[in-house]
């Protein structure tokens, strides 16, 4: 069978069987499908672990919701996604790769500069038909293969673990729940520092002779722990 | 209707273009010059008027009059980009017709046995109105999903300022452009349902309407945003300045009081010193306490305490738009 590549229009001759074919002239990366070329593009994107990070930080505080106190795994990848134009002018956007579980896929393409994909970009290959990601979907007039990149964020609350998926193009948040801030937790090396600097306060207290002397220790053991604070210890 | 300027390929001079046209003649040197776009379509771009420094001032000035100064100290700017944003500007003049039957409605009057007069509302026959649409249509339509941006006034900019055409390798030295992913099919179904009269929906029981736009003129206008980002601590707070007229479209900036570490040691060392030493002073620390507390944070009760002990920091208000 034949393809004509959607970038520079050149027809290659390929095998029934060919799914995927780069293009011996612009090397533009298209999908095949019943006969059919199928462009694939992704968004230019410069990985940066820690602005998804705090750009998820950032989002749970604007939301009201409960922070993490340590960091979270932090997974990028180039997701695919259709993007189908039907005949009425209306067009559909569907993963064509299912997240794992729990991550919520964006609702609609984000807004970023496309490029033809190239053999050196590492995303995932599309493993949902169209058929089967739009049923029943009736006049699909063109079809595009979208790779987003995505921030898959796992983290942990109270030792309960919530997911989060951060767009690379929009640095947006797309989280089904989000840790409630009820304001009872206490972190355990807080609760650790506090048990520890109540106790030494009792012992000093119980053993010192009189209140003088009470007093001058308990000023030395309140700016010890404070300076120590200071320093990072007790932090959650 | 916007001017688009060029420059006279003979000349240099400036060679203007009204909207919709695609022919001129230059005002220097009389040369006639024809414009034409990529597959069809008109690319125009809006000069950014707004640089990243400007752009940054804006979103501190907005900070410090909303939340003061010590607020807008607390964020630091941490990069930036500019964006190009493409629209769909669709003009031409809306022509069709419209039908629609509408319930009618009158009040009957009448008297009963004892003569006492009443009115009621009795339905009439259904109204069939017919009408002519012509009017001018000048329609913005974002191609794609900006609700991460806020509200870009793209109307109001492409009707009064100066665009260019879009030369793309210099535009994209500038900034991302950003491609349109939401087809113009779609844009004109936007355009046509607000050439159609949907104004009157009080008792319309069916409508049709046939609608055309005649004489269309189609452009893709790029317009120019800043992207920012501001930190505070290790949160980062994304922003976007129009780089038009340097206003702040979307922005989130909650507050967040961080508490006082000293305060909830000192209280402890009070309670303690006070119940190791005699039970009338346990007491009159315990109250002086309560008394700090109150004073310090404006609560008194459990999860008040709790959050004071976790050092969690106040959280309310702060400066929002979009």
């Amino acid at each position: 069978m034949t393809a004509k590549c959607p970038q520079c229009g050149f027809r290659a001759d390929l095998l029934t069987e060919t799914t995927y074919h780069t293009c011996s002239q612009c090397s533009a990366v298209y999908r095949v499908y019943q006969g059919q070329s199928i462009s694939e593009q992704y968004f230019r994107h410069e990985p940066e672990e820690s602005l998804a990070w705090g750009a998820l930080l950032g989002f749970l505080d604007t939301e009201g919701a409960c922070a993490p106190s340590r960091p979270g795994e932090i997974a990028f990848t180039y997701h695919p996604f259709w993007l189908a134009d039907r005949a009425d002018g209306s067009t559909l956007f569907k993963a064509a790769v299912s997240l794992p579980d729990s991550f919520q896929p964006p609702p609609s393409p984000p807004a970023g500069d496309l490029e033809f994909s190239k053999n050196d970009i590492s995303s995932s290959k599309s493993s949902i038909d169209p058929e089967d990601a739009f049923p029943g979907a009736a006049g699909l007039k063109r079809l595009r293969l979208l790779q987003v990149p995505l921030y898959l964020i796992s983290y942990e609350v109270a030792r309960e673990k919530y997911q989060a998926t951060v767009s690379g193009c929009t640095w947006q948040v797309y989280a089904s729940r989000l840790p409630e801030d009820n304001g009872i937790h206490i972190s355990l090396p807080r609760l650790t520092f506090l048990a520890v600097y109540l106790t030494v306060l009792i012992i000093a207290g119980l053993l010192a002779p009189t209140i003088i002397w009470r007093f001058g220790i308990f000023v030395v053991i309140l700016l010890a722990a404070w300076a120590l604070e200071r320093y990072g210890f007790g932090r959650g | 209707m916007a001017t688009i300027i060029f420059k006279c390929p003979q000349c240099g001079g400036p060679f203007e273009f009204a909207e919709g046209d695609n022919s001129s003649l230059c005002r220097f040197c009389g040369i006639s010059s024809v414009i034409t776009g990529d597959t069809g379509i008109h690319r125009l771009v809006i000069p950014e008027r707004v640089d990243l420094k400007a752009a940054r001032t804006s979103v501190r000035k907005l900070l410090d009059r909303e939340a003061g100064q010590e607020f807008a100290a607390s964020f630091s700017f941490n990069g930036g980009s500019l964006l190009f944003l493409p629209f769909w500007r669709i003009r031409g003049i809306a022509m069709g017709w419209q039908w629609c039957e509408k319930e009618t409605f009158k009040e009957e009057i009448g008297y009963d046995e004892n003569g006492a007069r009443y009115t009621r509302r009795v339905k009439g026959q259904n109204e069939r109105i017919f009408s002519l649409i012509a009017k001018p249509l000048i329609f913005n339509s974002p191609a794609g999903d900006y609700t991460a941006f806020g509200t870009v006034r793209v109307g109001l900019a492409g009707d009064v300022l100066q665009c260019e055409p879009m030369d793309y390798p210099a535009v994209a030295a500038r900034g991302s452009v950003i491609d349109p992913l939401k087809g113009v099919a779609q844009a004109r179904q936007e355009a046509l349902a607000m050439a159609r009269d949907t104004s009157e929906s009080e008792g319309i029981v069916r409508r049709e309407s046939r609608v055309r736009i005649l004489s269309e003129w189609l452009a893709l206008m790029y317009y120019p945003i800043w992207n920012l980002h501001f930190k505070r601590g290790d949160r980062v707070y994304p922003v976007i300045v129009d780089a038009v007229n340097g206003e702040v479209s979307r922005c989130r900036f909650p507050r967040e009081k961080q508490r006082e570490p000293f305060l909830p040691l000192a209280m402890i060392a009070l309670l303690v010193i006070g119940w190791t030493t005699m039970p009338v002073a346990g007491v009159a620390a315990t109250i002086l306490a309560a008394y700090l507390m109150k004073y310090r944070t404006g609560a008194l009760n459990i999860s008040a305490i709790i959050r004071m002990l976790a050092e969690i920091p106040e959280r309310g208000g702060g400066v929002q738009r979009g």
